[in-house]
């Protein structure tokens, strides 16, 4: 039987679909490569938030006017298009929060009653501070302790040798990123998971620089949760998505109190509304669901597995351009990799190769990428990194490798 | 049948890309949907300006070679500083006797901007008084944070440049702001934005 043929994305064409890319940086036209800090957003997000702001802007679930039946509708739609965005069994497992941090920050204070003194929480050794320090705060609560599972060096590889024996150290809760925003790693998370379950552990996946550039699913994943931010995956700040398994969620308690989360309220108690209610206090980020909404959309439409065939390939070319210019030490695997290249050069500091590349128009992230102990670890202070998405195009990274070996020089010299 | 993609022919305009804008469920309540007006984008005004303003002889020759790199055996004050989001460390180690620095060394490790302003720091500090020292210091911040250089002092003036950029003053501050600290016995700085 013939498949239908998907047509292969016209990239250029979308590029003119992000209006901020039109323009010019100190002379030269913006090259922007700093997509594993934030994206940018589509026209047709940015028009999604106008709208809802000139037409739909109410409450959710409070009015029973026009507006607020308007606003409740479109923000349980957002909610309902997330759950088939990673294929979540039922819309009630998606939580709105402000971001992957809140996501996780959520699980970790919500497990508060269930850990004691002796059990333990693995995380990696590549983890983002959002999915380390909520650990290291439920650990403190709690008595609980913190194990990590190795990285191997230079080329960022968990190694998973001991990882069985490391989850039978009553383990509760295996937390760990499904692409690492420093390495650019692509960790094995159906396999990380399945060893988990197996011993009984939960899992919870950092999808933050995956959720927008990999197919995620949650039922093939075998995840318990995954988090993941709207702004890394060409929606708006303020919002992201909480996928949490149901029977999970309705043993947990709430993390926030106020309205929305509850029943029924009395002076001395209260009782709380069902999942995801129970977790969504207060007036969330409605414009936000609205905008996420339309991203996934427009995502879903280009086709997630061309994307991080894309970005997978620009950063394929820069990891083997870098690696030729002198001074350069390059990390994560050289093979297979996320849409990002992280890099050291040699006398040159990374705010130094930051501030010389912007000068050529060119935004890149340079620092510890919010990762301090991976770069303690493998000593070094701070990287250059570049990270690539949808409207990246191969000219550019040319231009940046060019623009990296001149910084050599001017630096080196 | 879902809507065939729009992405691969973007409408006039470049407002293009948008497969669904509105919940299909209600749709209907929208008739009188009217495109957007497109609004030209915003060109960035800062200008140009070149590296070599910023990144001076003085600054990449001091970051190369930093001077007074090391331990200070006769120091009996010690202070550190660090930047908490780029990471710039510098630790410097002051010899005072009396109200005077007899002696001042720094460690460290970072940009080009922090590391040679530290090396230059120290240059300037040796033998200084202390009150000397604290005029020395607020007119470097003069220099860093509005660009006016000192023409009696070229290699403070080199630093000019890093008034154009704003998220790298205290870059620039850092090596002084713990060296102010350690003759003032106080341990320990966290860079913050002049």
């Amino acid at each position: 039987m013939n498949m239908p043929t998907t047509p292969a994305p016209d990239w250029a064409a979308l590029r003119a679909d992000f209006p901020i890319l039109d323009q010019t940086v100190h002379g030269h036209p913006l090259i922007y490569l700093d997509n594993g800090a934030t994206t940018q957003k589509p026209r047709c997000v940015i028009d999604a938030l106008v709208r809802y702001y000139e037409r739909d802007n109410a409450n959710v679930h409070r009015g029973v006017h026009e507006l607020s039946y308007r606003a409740t509708v479109g923000y349980e739609a957002a909610r309902a298009r997330a759950a088939r965005f990673v294929n979540a069994a039922s819309p009630d497992e998606i939580i709105f929060t402000r971001g992957t941090t809140e996501g996780i920050n959520l699980i970790a204070y919500s497990f508060t009653s269930q850990l004691k003194p002796g059990d333990a929480i693995l995380v990696t050794e590549m983890e983002h501070h959002s999915n380390l320090v909520p650990w290291q705060l439920l650990a403190r609560r709690t008595g609980a302790r913190l194990l990590f599972v190795p990285v191997t060096g230079d080329e960022g590889l968990l190694d998973l040798g001991n990882l069985d024996a490391l989850l039978a150290q009553k383990v509760k809760l295996f937390a760990f990123p499904h692409i690492s925003n420093s390495l650019g790693t692509i960790n094995p998370a159906a396999e990380l998971c399945a060893r988990a379950r197996l011993q009984g552990v939960i899992t919870v996946v950092d999808a933050a620089q995956s959720a927008g550039h990999l197919p995620v699913d949650v039922q093939a994943l075998g995840c318990d949760f995954l988090a993941f931010s709207g702004h890394k995956m060409a929606g708006p700040t303020g919002i992201g998505v909480l996928y949490g398994r149901r029977a999970l969620l309705e043993a947990m308690d709430p993390f926030q109190g106020g309205g929305e989360m509850i029943a029924s309220v009395h002076y001395e108690q209260s009782t709380w509304n069902k999942v995801p209610h129970k977790f969504e206090a207060g007036t969330p980020d409605i414009a936000g669901a609205f905008g996420l909404h339309a991203a996934m959309d427009y995502l879903d439409a280009i086709g997630r597995p061309a994307i991080a065939a894309h970005d997978g390939k620009l950063a394929q070319d820069a990891f083997a351009g870098l690696a030729a210019v002198p001074g350069i030490r390059l990390f994560g695997p050289p093979g297979e990799r996320g849409g990002l290249v992280s890099f050291g050069l040699a006398g040159a500091h990374a705010h130094d190769v930051v501030t010389f590349a912007d000068q050529e128009g060119i935004a890149l992230r340079g620092g510890h990428h919010c990762t301090q102990p991976l770069w303690r670890k493998l000593g070094i202070q701070a990287t250059t990194r570049a990270s690539f998405y949808l409207y990246n195009t191969p000219g550019e990274v040319e231009r940046m490798i060019e623009v990296i070996r001149k910084a050599a020089v001017f630096f080196g010299g | 049948m879902n809507a065939s993609p729009t992405f691969a022919k973007p409408a006039a305009g470049g407002n293009s890309g948008c497969f669904r804008r509105i919940p299909s469920d209600i749709a209907s309540r929208y008739p009188d949907e009217k495109p957007l007006a497109v609004v030209p984008n915003p060109v960035y005004l800062r200008s140009f300006m070149d590296l070599t303003e910023l990144y001076q002889s003085v600054i990449l020759e001091n970051n190369r070679r930093p001077r007074n790199f090391r331990k200070l055996p006769t120091a009996n004050r010690v202070a550190s500083g660090n930047n908490p989001v780029c990471g710039d460390e510098v630790t410097v180690y002051v010899q005072v006797e009396g109200d005077r620095i007899v002696d001042i060394s720094f460690q460290g490790a970072g940009c080009a901007i922090s590391q040679a302003s530290a090396s230059v720091m120290t240059q300037r500090l040796k033998g200084k008084t202390l009150a000397e020292a604290e005029t020395m210091f607020g007119r470097f911040k003069d220099i860093v944070t509005q660009g006016i250089p000192d023409e009696s002092d070229l290699d403070l003036s080199a630093f000019a440049g890093v008034h154009q950029f704003p998220a790298r003053i205290k870059c620039a501050t850092l090596g002084w702001h713990a060296a102010i600290n350690a003759v003032h016995g106080e341990a320990a700085v966290t860079a913050t934005t002049e």
